[in-house]
């Protein structure tokens, strides 16, 4: 026999009796069948469905949603992640200015090794250069000398040691007395009266040398005795100049002292020993390896003078003034107030001016003209004069505008338009100015840092709404309405994934318990219980944070978290299919099943679980909210779905950390938990209207 | 009777059993361990003695963490039975101390919002009943839903949004004013009372849905059934119909609900003591288990573990005393 389902009968029946009633004019007799619609289980479901109003405002909040998250992104023209930037005058430091303290370095010639060690400690040897006036200071390493030779102010060169050239020699000094209590006087030597108590009372009182008369005495003491060397007698034969006390005494005193250098007048002079006595010689740079300055040079036409320029330069700052670089003749020449380079055969155009004073862009580039840097030199040099640290000038800057660029993609044709930041000019093409104000500041450092107001490309943080982004933009740049857009994808997602999820486990767990009974039935519930009695929300928490410190990506936490909320609510499920299960066993179909020998599968799957499903349908309605609330919740908590990862949860909770943001910026977070919260809801509303619709016999 | 409780009191130890040792295993297995971070912070401090393996190894040894998951577990157990639940890493201090410190203020929030929810949600549920399709019936039913469908933590937040900041009345988090120490007893009771209001209509709006769509249920229920109908039938004025055949025997379920949840007034409302600062039970966990603090987050889990199956157990037998048709066996 075909089978046919009751509906199918009904249908035939009422198909045949439309037929047979067709054209005449039937009279409709009270106990007449036809006058009772019969209607599908299903439709009748729908019909008490859609007579509840709150069912269907849930339905209709519910298919927005859906259109929302899931739809409107494919309209919407920007992504979750898309970061937006502004264009906005900023006042920001765009140029600090410094007298130059540390000497820089500049190679000379980088063919001459010179140990790092010496070269590390320039900075050190020239401050103690200047503080004791010393033009040469040599700089021995490893038992080799280096010359460090000061050239003129602020530039040092650094060399190896040339050539010595005698410049005087002498004998060694001569014993004129010694001094043990009183002055005795050497062999051979004869002191006057005068000259004996002069030097008694020198040593006395500690000094080290006394003249007298024409001659001069040196002491040298230990604890117990004195010697006394005459200077007279040493016997000094210089090679050009006349004789000088002072030179001879600084000699002698660099032979009592053992030392092979001594400096007189600022420069130095090596000591050596001949058969004779001694001989001093004058130290001379042979090869310059490094030039050392506090200069630095602004170019009149704001061009990066070239390295080589620059130390060529400073190298004939104080000697021979023509130099030649890259094929180009320069001579530096001193003028009034300043240093000037001059290109040599033009000498109308200075080309760059040496200065101490640096004027560097944030980056450390040196981007300003020379213009700008004198004017920010004369402001500086003013308050500097009147001791204030923050003034206020007016300089002339180029106008800026933001404008929008069109470029066109080659390949595909498509035009793409985006804002760029560009300086104004008028026809002829020449670059406007505007007046600035400048706002000057010294730091902590010693810097002068000017800050103005320009143009800047940044990104738009906590926009308002505005056009360009309805619901504005979050502390990221990123357009608000579409990551509530991809949010609600995210809670709809997790909703449903979990909800299936713990639907399934638990039918099939409350199915095996419930059919099979016994043992089975036993243990499957003792699980329940204890699944049942886990704490949640702690357990939740805990996973959450151990995510965070495993730094589990944004991708595979969602699916963990889909996974970890289905395994602790399937319980619940489980509990009532066993039940549904239970009492539906003990009916007569089922025991008509039995009767007429159906497989125990087709048993369970065609006539048991059809009969859950309504209860089913209504709990999975139910808990989507449930699940919902507790994503949204647990990334509030920061432990769910993570950045950049839009959800509603942590839309929220990046606005709520501190209660300035959650006064300042409620715009963002109400719409956000509203969205939660009409998610929930219409879940609830559309769960109560099937529980009604599913089982009428609440109605009265 | 009391071999149903007692032989249900049996099962609830073995499934106490079974949750602390899976709540053990995932404390077990934090990937940052509390120990570890206090060995770091030990070797590093003045005149450290040792480096940070050997605190490692002695703070390990010291707290039972060198034993593996199983025996680890078991020690845990032996000392948690004779009531020794030691001392709490981030609280420094016994376990029980920092739960008697906090317990009494999530003991207050809880009774003071569930008396709340019980005024208002058992008459509202009734009228409800009572007037079925009705516009008071939609609205309750709306407002049900609404409360149930509430985010904790948005609501705390409108409500400090609300309250404290446009009208300024309650302070924004926290247990007590700035000038709390200057205040008399009395003034320092108000002032502790005063901030547990907003966490208190939090938890009384959230909570309020569930008991009154159940007491609707439960009404209609009882509104259908035939000894309604004989009532009325006797010409019963319709007061006396409502509230006193219909609103006891609505009484049976409620009563049974209500028992069941006395238990979970304990544990704390975690997530609105985190977001108000109330220092009860369920903030001071929160930041335990943040920190991976095992003894406190072990107790705090099986108190809480303890009062859920106490919780069933008295709503079992509640329903068994109340209602005398229910014979347990």
């Amino acid at each position: 026999m075909e089978k046919k389902s009751f509906n199918e009968v009904l249908k035939e029946k009422e198909a045949a009796e439309a037929k047979q009633n067709a054209g005449a004019n039937h009279e409709m007799t009270l106990d007449d069948a036809a006058r009772v619609k019969v209607l599908s289980p299903g439709r009748l479901v729908f019909k008490r469905f859609i007579r509840n109003k709150l069912a269907i405002v849930g339905t209709a909040i519910l298919a927005f949603m859906f259109l929302f998250a899931f739809v409107g992104p494919l309209f919407y023209p920007y992504g979750q992640k898309d970061v937006f930037k502004k264009y906005e005058g900023l006042q920001k430091t765009f140029a600090t200015a410094q007298e130059r303290t540390e000497y820089a370095t500049f190679t000379y010639d980088s063919s001459i090794e010179i140990p790092s060690r010496v070269r590390n400690s320039i900075n050190s040897e020239i401050s103690k250069m200047e503080a004791q006036e010393l033009r040469q200071e040599v700089i021995a390493d490893d038992g080799v000398s280096y010359l460090l030779e000061k050239e003129g102010d602020y530039v040092y060169t650094l060399s190896t040691v040339g050539d010595a050239e005698v410049y005087v020699t002498f004998a060694a000094p001569a014993v004129a007395a010694n001094y043990i209590k009183s002055v005795v006087p050497a062999p051979g030597v004869e002191l006057s009266k005068q000259a004996t108590d002069a030097i008694a009372a020198a040593i006395e009182s500690g000094e080290t040398a006394v003249s007298v008369g024409d001659d001069e005495f040196l002491i040298v003491s230990d604890n117990k005795k004195s010697v006394v060397y005459s200077v007279k007698n040493s016997n000094f034969n210089f090679t050009d100049a006349a004789a000088d006390a002072e030179f001879e005494a600084a000699a002698i005193n660099a032979v009592l002292a053992e030392q092979s250098v001594f400096v007189y007048n600022g420069n130095v002079y090596t000591l050596s020993q001949t058969d004779s006595g001694y001989s001093a010689s004058t130290v001379a740079p042979q090869d310059t390896a490094y030039v050392y300055s506090l200069y630095s040079f602004d170019t009149y036409d704001a061009s990066q003078p070239s390295d080589r320029f620059k130390v060529e330069a400073l190298y004939h700052a104080y000697g021979e003034p023509d130099f030649t670089v890259d094929g180009v003749n320069y001579t530096v020449a001193h003028e009034d107030d300043q240093t000037v380079v001059y290109n040599a055969d033009n000498m109308s155009e200075p080309y760059a001016m040496f200065t101490t004073f640096i004027v560097r862009d944030q980056l450390g580039n040196d981007s300003y003209d020379l213009a700008f840097k004198t004017a920010a030199q004369e402001q500086i040099l003013a308050m500097q004069e009147q001791n204030i640290k923050t003034a206020t000038y007016t300089y002339s800057l180029p106008a800026q505008q933001a404008e929008v660029e069109e470029t066109t993609n080659e390949e595909t044709g498509e035009v793409t338009s985006h804002e760029v930041i560009t300086y104004i000019t008028d026809e002829n093409g020449n670059v406007q100015y505007e007046d600035k104000t400048i706002t000057v500041e010294l730091d902590l450092d010693q810097r002068y840092n000017l800050r103005w107001e320009q143009l800047t490309h940044q990104v738009d943080r906590y926009s308002g709404p505005t056009s360009d982004h309805v619901f504005g933009t979050d502390g990221d740049g990123m357009d608000l309405l579409a990551r509530m857009m991809y949010g609600g994808r995210v809670s709809l997602i997790v909703g449903f994934v979990v909800v299936f999820l713990e639907t399934i486990l638990g039918v099939i767990m409350g199915g095996i318990a419930g059919y099979f009974g016994g043992w089975v039935d036993n243990l499957i519930m003792r699980l329940v219980d204890v699944f049942y009695c886990i704490p949640s929300t702690p357990i939740l928490i805990i996973l959450g944070s151990m995510m965070d410190k495993l730094k589990v990506d944004p991708y595979v936490r969602l699916f963990y978290l889909m996974a970890i909320l289905g395994i602790l609510g399937w319980a619940g499920i489980a509990r009532l299919v066993r039940g549904q299960i239970l009492s539906l066993r003990e009916q007569e179909f089922m025991v008509a099943t039995e009767a007429t020998g159906v497989k125990v599968s087709k048993r369970i799957f065609r006539h048991l679980l059809p009969n859950v499903m309504p209860q089913l349908i209504v709990n999975m309605t139910a808990s989507l909210g449930g699940v919902i609330l507790t994503e949204s919740t647990l990334s509030f908590l920061g432990l769910g779905v993570r950045h950049p990862l839009a959800t509603w949860g942590t839309m929220i909770n990046s606005v709520t950390a501190t209660n300035e943001d959650m006064i300042r910026y409620t715009y963002i977070w109400i719409p956000v938990g509203l969205l939660i919260c009409l998610t929930v809801i219409a879940f609830n509303f559309v769960g109560d209207g099937l529980r009604d619709a599913f089982d009428p016999k609440m109605k009265r | 009777m009391t071999k149903y409780i007692i032989k249900r009191l049996l099962i609830s130890v073995v499934i106490l059993f079974c949750v602390m040792l899976i709540v053990y295993a995932l404390m077990y297995s934090m990937p940052t361990k509390f120990t570890e971070q206090m060995a770091r912070e030990l070797s590093k401090g003045q005149g450290a003695t040792k480096n940070y393996e050997d605190w490692l190894a002695q703070l390990n040894a010291q707290y039972g963490m060198d034993k593996g998951l199983i025996p680890g577990y078991f020690t845990w157990l032996k000392s948690a039975v004779k009531g020794d639940f030691g001392d709490s890493w981030k609280y420094n201090m016994p376990v029980t101390q920092k739960f008697h410190e906090t317990v009494w203020y999530s003991f207050a929030l809880g009774l003071v919002s569930f008396i709340f929810e019980v005024i208002i949600a058992i008459p509202l549920g009734v009228l409800a009943a009572k007037k079925q399709y009705s516009i008071t019936d939609y609205t309750v039913t709306v407002v049900a839903l609404v409360g149930i469908s509430m985010p904790t933590f948005f609501l705390a937040t409108v409500l400090k949004l609300v309250f404290s900041v446009k009208l300024g009345w309650f302070d924004l988090s926290g247990m007590i004013s700035r000038n709390y120490y200057n205040l008399s007893p009395a003034g320092q009771f108000f002032d502790v009372a005063k901030h547990f209001v907003l966490p208190c209509i939090t938890l009384t709006v959230i909570s309020i849905g569930s008991l009154m769509r159940y007491t609707r249920t439960n009404t209609l229920e009882v509104l259908n059934a035939d000894y309604i109908r004989t009532a009325r039938a006797k010409g019963l004025p319709e007061k006396k119909v409502i509230n006193y055949h219909a609103f006891r025997n609505t009484l049976v379920p409620l009563v049974t609900i209500l028992g069941g949840s006395l238990p979970g007034l304990f544990s704390g409302a975690l997530i609105t003591e985190t977001l108000f600062a109330i220092e009860g039970i369920g903030y001071a966990d929160y930041h335990a288990m943040v920190a991976g603090d095992i003894p406190f987050t072990m107790f705090y889990l099986a108190f809480v573990a303890i009062l859920t199956l106490l919780g069933n157990l008295i709503a079992d037998i509640l329903y068994a005393v109340v209602d005398p048709r229910v014979r347990i066996s």
